[in-house]
């Protein structure tokens, strides 16, 4: 799959919208907060066109039991995926169109986190362009290599999320 | 407009709580063994749990969930050692209250009242009373301020969760402004039929000067306050805040609020 980052894009919230909309038909009462999340939500800044979703449930245990649902929304359940308390979904299997990352609301941390670092790049324009600018080169560096993609912003993004977390508790001071 | 309005939204609270409607899920048996390891979050808006040090020590503390039934917050509550009374309009509401009490083996006092009334209790009877989003199935919220004011002790807290009115200016897509402020379905035979036809029960738009205002007047000291979104739709994407929860305590001495008549002439 080539690695590849675009031009911001205003349809990007209207994707969003749409498919939040089927998210909570499948998730109903279990959902407490949808947010878009990751690169695509933030205003002008290059993404790969992949929309972040992150629905916050009540009870995480609770979100296996629509893994048919989501499968004929097109998403393939991947379980937690790497980070414990979360339940991964992706679409699109050759283009990647959707992540979904879902998390409970006990989950602070990881709420947060995601939270915080959209919020930050929102607010801080100038960061915003530096990560853009970043990720295309990386993507011009590494057009098929998506892990050599990710190591390269690895520095970038744990930084990114230092900053953002520290933004963040200030600004909301809870 | 024969019935009182408030039975009409206890019956339409009824009917939500059998189709499913989300604060009338009772928590789970693992959610209450959690909560005994000090594992657990209550909500009084949407999104956002309530801050940990908002609350006082559970420990035999006696709690009043006001227009709080479904089950939710006062097993939690319990399981904490407080020792806890839900008031609630809605029967089903108390129904799933006394399933979890039942189920997890405690005791728990259940009433059955319309808050609009004068409430069902004596004079600082209650160390804290929790107060999720709710008043906006009634009128007048003032008289409620005031209720709490007086049945809870010195030194006590109320916290509530509030809709501060914007959600009832838009459509149900929230993407168009159509309705002017207040929504007062009992000011409006139009809107009142609108509401029963399409089952959403007499809902009433609040001012943040009926809400907090209200609560300050009724002699309450604001401690802490955050706001919420709705969750999800167009006003939550942009993040447009539709709901604030707040920590207030009744002071030792009640706290006068004069109108100095002589200031507004010295200019």
């Amino acid at each position: 799959m080539k690695v590849e980052v675009v031009e911001y894009s205003s349809k990007w919230p209207i994707l969003f919208q749409e498919e939040a909309r089927k998210i909570k038909n499948i998730l109903r009462d279990e959902l407490i907060g949808i947010y878009h999340i990751g690169s695509t939500a933030v205003e002008n800044l290059k993404a790969k066109p992949i929309i972040d979703i992150m629905p916050v449930v009540r009870d995480i245990t609770k979100v296996d039991k629509y893994n048919k649902e989501f499968e004929t929304l097109g998403y393939e359940p991947k379980g937690e995926f790497g980070i414990a308390g979360r339940r991964y979904f992706r679409k699109g299997l050759t283009i990647r169109t959707h992540h979904i990352h879902i998390f409970e609301i006990s989950n602070s941390r990881d709420i947060d986190r995601h939270l915080a670092v959209r919020d930050y790049l929102r607010a801080h324009p100038q960061d915003a362009y530096e990560y853009g600018q970043l990720k295309s080169k990386l993507a011009a560096l590494y057009p098929f290599d998506i892990k050599a993609y990710c190591d390269g912003k690895d520095t970038f993004v744990k930084e990114l999320e230092r900053k953002a977390l520290k933004w963040y508790y200030t600004y909301n001071n809870l | 407009m024969n019935k009182k309005y408030t039975d009409i939204n206890s019956n339409v609270i009824d009917k939500w709580v059998d189709e499913g409607w989300e604060w009338g899920q009772p928590i789970s048996h693992e959610v209450f063994e959690k909560a005994k390891n000090n594992d657990w979050f209550v909500l009084l808006t949407p999104t956002k749990p309530v801050p940990k040090d908002w609350f006082c020590d559970f420990k035999n503390a006696e709690i009043l969930g006001l227009a709080s039934g479904g089950g939710q917050q006062m097993p939690i509550f319990t399981a904490l050692g407080a020792k806890c009374t839900v008031l609630d309009y809605s029967e089903k509401q108390l129904l799933k209250e006394k399933e979890v009490a039942e189920r997890e083996n405690y005791e728990i006092k259940l009433v059955r009242a319309d808050m609009t009334e004068p409430l069902p209790f004596d004079d600082e009877s209650f160390d804290l009373i929790f107060h999720p989003v709710s008043n906006c199935y009634i009128e007048n919220v003032f008289p409620v301020w005031k209720e709490c004011y007086r049945v809870l002790r010195k030194g006590g807290i109320l916290m509530a969760g509030l809709d501060n009115g914007i959600s009832y200016a838009f459509n149900d897509e929230e993407d168009m402004l159509i309705r002017r402020l207040p929504f007062n379905p009992l000011k409006d035979k139009q809107l009142y039929e609108e509401s029963v036809k399409n089952g959403w029960g007499i809902q009433f738009s609040h001012t943040i000067e009926e809400q907090i205002g209200g609560q300050l007047k009724a002699g309450f000291i604001l401690t802490d306050i955050y706001h919420d979104t709705n969750g999800t739709g167009r006003l939550h994407e942009f993040n447009v805040p539709t709901f604030y929860a707040t920590r207030a305590i009744k002071p030792n001495k009640k706290i006068v609020h004069h109108r100095n008549k002589k200031n507004r002439n010295v200019i």
